[in-house]
């Protein structure tokens, strides 16, 4: 009987004391903000062929200089040897 | 009733199918009973807050994998937080006895402030001795008190029958009041 008693009373108090809560309303707002544009969010993925013409560009113009710096010092020495 | 239940089937057919829509139903239906049910396992509005986004971000990721059967849509996301409320667990052992932070109740009939932190101190006392209890105990009472369910629709969320919540519930009564007693008796 008394165990009795005591659970009606425990479950009184759970009953008084456990009551629900409010979550506030700016979460809620800001969650549901977030769960709409994560589903609309666009992966960029980077382009790279740009980057790529560029460094071919001036890989070629590099060579290119080179290879007429070479001939100008070839022209300039090759008179003086003869 | 019947009217409402079809209506919420569609919508959430429509959300398994990708609807955007349908998901903000679903979420606006559920949000303050997952919270709560966070809030009351947690006992902080902060971290309440981060594991019911994340229940929500994890039910949006896998709602096309959802399969319909005759449990509440509401048992999967219980099952989601109650997922990670024991990562939770595991990750922060030292957050067992956490004071219950101020709150604003749906249900209050206290008016008096002596009395509001009278009783505010009751709700921790009692908050704490819950969170001695095993996770499935402390869900069940939760879900009948704070949700106030029948123990058939817990029974729906937790998937055991009527009869296996019932039995439940009157052990975790006795050990709630064998916790109750002992920690009075050490105060």
């Amino acid at each position: 009987m008394k165990k009795e008693i005591n659970n009606i009373k425990l479950e009184n108090e759970l009953d008084n004391l456990l009551n629900p809560v409010l979550p506030s309303k700016d979460f809620i707002d800001e969650l549901q903000t977030r769960l709409r544009s994560k589903t609309s969010v666009v992966v960029e993925y980077p382009n790279y062929l740009l980057p790529i013409i560029l460094i071919s560009i001036g890989l070629f113009l590099g060579v290119a200089i080179i290879w007429v710096i070479n001939k100008i010092n070839k022209l300039i020495f090759s008179p003086g040897e003869e | 009733m019947k009217q409402n239940e079809k209506q919420l089937d569609d919508v959430l057919d429509r959300a398994i199918m990708g609807d955007e829509e349908a998901f903000s139903v679903l979420y606006q239906e559920n949000v303050k009973k997952i919270y709560n049910y966070i809030f009351y396992r947690t006992g902080n509005i902060y971290d309440a807050e981060d594991i019911t986004a994340r229940v929500f971000q994890r039910a949006l990721k896998h709602i096309s994998n959802y399969k319909r059967t005759k449990v509440p849509f509401s048992a999967w996301l219980y099952r989601i937080a109650h997922n990670l409320v024991a990562n939770w667990y595991r990750d922060s052992k030292h957050k067992r006895e956490l004071p219950i932070e101020n709150h604003s109740y749906i249900e209050s009939n206290v008016d008096i402030p002596e009395r509001q932190i009278e009783k505010q101190q009751e709700v921790e006392k009692l908050i704490n001795a819950i969170h001695l209890l095993p996770g499935n105990r402390q869900q069940l009472l939760i879900l009948k008190y704070v949700e106030s369910m029948s123990n058939r629709d817990v029974g729906l969320i937790m998937g055991k029958s009527e009869g296996a919540i019932k039995s439940l519930y009157h052990r975790t009564l006795k050990e709630l009041r064998r916790i109750i007693v002992d920690s009075s008796e050490i105060m």
